[in-house]
C-alpha cells in the first residue's frame, strides 16, 4: 500500500506492507507519475509501515534515487524497521541514499545541518 | 558434518502458475510449514525472503515474456542430535534457465538492469539461508534448493 504527501519541496512516499516483485510494479508509478508533476521535489521514503521486502524493493529504491539524481533532487529513506534492517543492511544501499530518522530531518539537512 | 540429517518428519509440494500474485502466496505457504517449528522471527522472516527471492526469479527470469508453473518442495527433518531440524526448500521452474550459475550467483550481477533489478537475490539466499545449491542449464529450467537449520 502507498500513502503519498507533500510538505514542503519534498514528496512523501509511506510504503506499508509487502514491497515485493508484485507490489513494486504499481508503486513505482504511481511515484513516479507524482515526481514528474512535482520535478523540484526531494523524495522521502517512509518504510516504517512495511511487513515485508526484498531484493525487488530494493530495486524500487535505487530506480527512484536515479531519476531524482538526473534531475538534481535528493532521495532518502526514512522507518528502517526490524523485519527489512538485515535486508537493507546487506544491499550497502545506505552509501548512496541516506537514511535518516524522521521526514522532518529533511528540513535541517537541506540547511545544511545535522539530521537529529 | 555430525549433526547428520535424520528422518523426514513433514513434506508439502505445490505446483503454481508463474504469476506476480503467488509470490505472497508461496512466502505464506511456507511460513505456514515452518510454524510447526519453533522459529524466531528473524528466522522466519529470512526463510520468507529466500523464497521470494527464487520465485520471483521464476517468474522474471525463468518464465521472461511467457507463463509457466512454479514447484515448491518443503522438506523438514529430524537431525541426529533430536535438538535440531532442518528444513529443506526447492523451488523450479521449466524456463530459459542459466548459462553460467557461478557467473549468476555472483552479487550484483543482473541480466535485467533495465526492469530495475540489482542482482541481489542469490546473494540474499546465500545470506539468509544456511545452504544454497543451484541446477540449472539453458533451456532446461532452473532448480534452487535452499537449507536452514533450525
Ligand atoms: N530461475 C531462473 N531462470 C533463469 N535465469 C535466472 C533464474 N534465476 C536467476 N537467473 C539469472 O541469474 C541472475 C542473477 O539472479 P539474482 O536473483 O541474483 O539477481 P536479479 O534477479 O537479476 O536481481 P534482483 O534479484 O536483485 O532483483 C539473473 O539476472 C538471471 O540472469
Ligand atoms: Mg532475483
Amino acid at each position: 500500500m502507498l500513502t503519498i504527501l507533500r510538505q514542503d519541496d519534498s514528496i512523501i512516499a509511506q510504503i506499508s506492507g509487502d514491497l515485493d516483485h508484485h507490489n513494486a510494479i504499481e508503486i513505482r508509478s504511481k511515484i513516479d507519475d507524482l515526481l514528474i508533476k512535482y520535478p523540484n521535489c526531494d523524495l522521502i521514503l517512509n518504510l516504517s509501515g512495511l511487513n515485508f521486502m526484498d531484493s525487488s524493493g530494493i530495486g524500487v529504491i535505487i530506480g527512484r534515487y536515479r531519476n531524482q539524481q538526473q534531475r538534481g533532487k535528493k532521495t532518502y529513506i526514512c522507518g528502517v524497521n526490524s523485519k527489512i534492517s538485515k535486508l537493507i543492511e546487506l544491499s550497502g544501499i545506505k552509501k548512496i541514499v541516506p537514511i535518516i530518522d524522521n521526514p522532518s530531518a529533511i528540513s535541517t539537512l537541506n540547511k545544511g545541518g545535522e539530521a537529529v | 558434518m555430525s549433526n547428520k540429517i535424520h528422518s523426514i518428519l513433514n513434506e508439502v509440494k505445490l505446483d503454481f502458475l508463474g504469476i506476480s500474485q503467488n509470490e505472497s502466496f508461496a512466502r505464506g505457504v511456507v511460513a505456514n510449514f515452518v510454524s510447526q517449528c519453533d522459529v524466531t522471527i528473524e528466522q522466519l522472516s529470512d526463510i520468507k525472503t529466500a523464497v521470494s527471492e527464487a520465485v520471483t526469479n521464476a517468474i522474471v527470469h525463468g518464465y521472461k515474456g511467457t507463463t509457466g508453473m512454479v514447484t515448491l518442495a518443503c522438506r523438514l527433518y529430524s537431525s541426529n542430535d533430536r535438538f535440531t531440524k532442518t528444513l529443506e526448500i526447492a523451488i523450479s521452474d521449466n524456463g530459459i534457465g542459466i548459462s553460467n550459475v557461478e557467473k549468476a550467483r555472483e552479487p550484483l550481477f543482473t541480466t535485467q538492469p533495465e526492469m530495475e533489478r540489482s542482482g541481489m537475490g542469490f546473494t540474499v539466499m546465500e545470506t539468509f539461508m544456511d545452504d544454497v545449491t543451484v541446477r540449472s542449464a539453458p533451456k532446461c529450467g532452473c532448480i534452487v534448493t535452499m537449507r536452514k537449520t533450525l
